[in-house]
């Protein structure tokens, strides 16, 4: 089963693939707005050559690796605040709720105002897509402990410190873990949109830069890479998580 | 004395109304006691246990405690926690309090064999049936060594033979080291075989319609028993 999936999905691959090829050769598609395979190939050479994709792919990686990092310890840090101090998270709440729901590629111009068209900016832009979203995981997930395991702890005379080290932090492992998951795809989404806005280099600086020279090539190319870089940082993370939750 | 309920009333405060679970509750546990509740599903017995153990407060009335007072709490859900092995499941209440030591070791051991979990020490609680979770969530009582045993329906996942070797086991504990236990249980003939004392609570909200002392072995308490429950419905 799980193989003939795999080949469909081989298969379907390889002729969206070929049929594109054809129909931008046959001129049924006009290559230059839809591109093709082979050209897509040769431009994909050409930028490794000629304008530095490894540095492209290297400032994107960079900044989704620092907006990641930070953005785990910031929401789990905020995530044992608002839980220690549940007056300042009954009223944090509600406003997560709805910075979570806002898009927040509206913020862009604000952020840039603020921080400078620089790449602080782009990790600002990638913090607050990722952080949110797991704060609301994380925090949702401690204040759903069992009452009964606090009771149970309680009986023992615990302290705070117990509770939370000895109880909350590893009873809702699982739940932090798995929120790697999310934030890396918000982190990519962040930086990508960030780079969209300010950068100078970059994967989104690149598709922007072949949008603005009309040059398809480039912005499908561009997609192509950032569709793979996503698949291996998806890959990795995902593969942590399955080591980090084995005990 | 060891404690000394007077008066007792909790509420349970919830969005549009509150409701009433124990009322005017008045209970005194001596030394080397053993006192059996028995009340209908959803009276109010866990209540008064977690009160006790200062876990949930209380609207109105007193409790006095004596000085040094040391209780375990064997809560009705078993509440291991799954990501530590069964020993350090049953270390767990000796390890926050910090009372860890070679002879307590020792007892954890003598423990887990004599329930037949030592080839199960390294396990967690996922591998074990219900039964097994109860006996360790027992033993990390016991190794608390408390003045005062509050058990909240133990072993119901149990079949009957294990639960009265277990139950007699405690029983046997608490003589030796002049211990005393309050019981939660459905089985009256569990309450009459354990106790020196039965309270019987009626329904919600739970008030004492009976407190039976078992001391004069000419009575048919069972008879007695079940003529003040079959009301309670
Ligand atoms: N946290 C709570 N908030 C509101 N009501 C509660 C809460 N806990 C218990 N109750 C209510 O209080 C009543 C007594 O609950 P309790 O758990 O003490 O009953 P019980 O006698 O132990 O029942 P059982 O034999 O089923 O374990 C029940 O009617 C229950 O619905
Ligand atoms: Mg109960």
């Amino acid at each position: 089963m799980k193989f003939k999936v795999l080949i469909t999905q081989i298969i379907l691959v390889i002729s969206f693939i070929i049929s594109w090829q054809i129909l931008a050769n046959t001129g049924l598609i006009n290559s230059f707005i839809f591109s093709s395979p082979t050209k897509i190939i040769t431009t994909t050479y050409d930028l490794l050559i000629n304008a530095k994709l490894i540095y492209h792919i290297y400032i994107t990686l960079n900044e989704t690796i620092i907006a990641f990092l930070l953005g785990i310890i910031i929401s789990f840090l905020v995530s044992i605040i608002m839980y220690e101090l549940r007056f300042i998270g009954n009223v944090l709440e509600p406003f997560l709720t709805i910075i979570n729901s806002l898009p927040k590629v509206a913020l862009g111009p604000m952020i840039i105002i603020w921080f400078g068209a620089n790449t602080k900016s782009i990790i600002v832009m990638a913090l607050l897509i990722n952080v949110i979203v797991s704060i609301i995981t994380i925090y949702t997930s401690f204040i759903n402990t069992d009452k009964d395991y606090i009771f149970l702890f309680k009986t023992f005379n615990a302290t705070k410190l117990d509770i939370l080290t000895k109880l909350i932090i590893k009873i809702n492992y699982p739940t932090i873990v798995a929120s790697f998951k999310i934030n890396i795809a918000m982190t990519l989404i962040g930086v990508i949109m960030g780079e969209f806005l300010v950068s100078k280099a970059g994967l989104g600086y690149l598709i922007i830069y072949g949008m603005q020279i009309f040059n398809l090539n480039i912005v499908i190319s561009g997609i192509i890479i950032l569709i793979g870089l996503s698949y291996i940082l998806y890959y990795l993370v995902n593969n942590l998580n399955k080591w980090l939750i084995k005990r | 004395m060891i404690l000394t309920i007077k008066d007792l009333t909790k509420q349970y405060h919830l969005k549009n109304n509150d409701i009433t679970v124990l009322e005017n509750i008045c209970l005194t546990v001596n030394e080397h006691e053993v006192i059996a509740i028995l009340g209908t599903s959803g009276c109010g017995k866990s209540t008064l246990l977690s009160i006790i153990s200062s876990l949930l407060n209380y609207d109105s009335g007193t409790i006095k405690y004596k000085d040094h007072f040391n209780y375990g709490y064997m809560l009705q859900k078993d509440m291991l926690l799954p990501y530590l092995t069964v020993k350090e499941n049953c270390l767990l209440g000796l390890r926050i309090k910090k009372q860890i030591n070679e002879e307590k070791l020792k007892q954890l051991d003598d423990l887990l064999i004599k329930y037949h979990l030592k080839n199960y020490e390294d396990s967690y609680p996922d591998n074990l049936s219900g039964g097994m979770r109860q006996r360790v969530a027992l033993i990390r009582t016991i190794l608390l060594d408390p003045d005062l045993y509050l058990l909240d329906e133990p072993f119901s996942a149990l079949d009957y033979q294990n639960k009265k070797m277990l139950l007699n086991d405690i029983k046997k504990l608490i003589d030796e080291k002049h211990q005393s236990m309050i019981i939660v249980t459905h089985d009256v003939n569990e309450a009459i075989s354990l106790a020196n004392r039965i309270i019987i609570l009626s329904n919600k909200p739970a008030h004492i319609i009976k407190e039976i002392t078992l001391d004069n072995p000419d009575i048919d308490y069972l008879t007695l028993v079940e003529s003040y429950i079959k009301d309670e419905v």
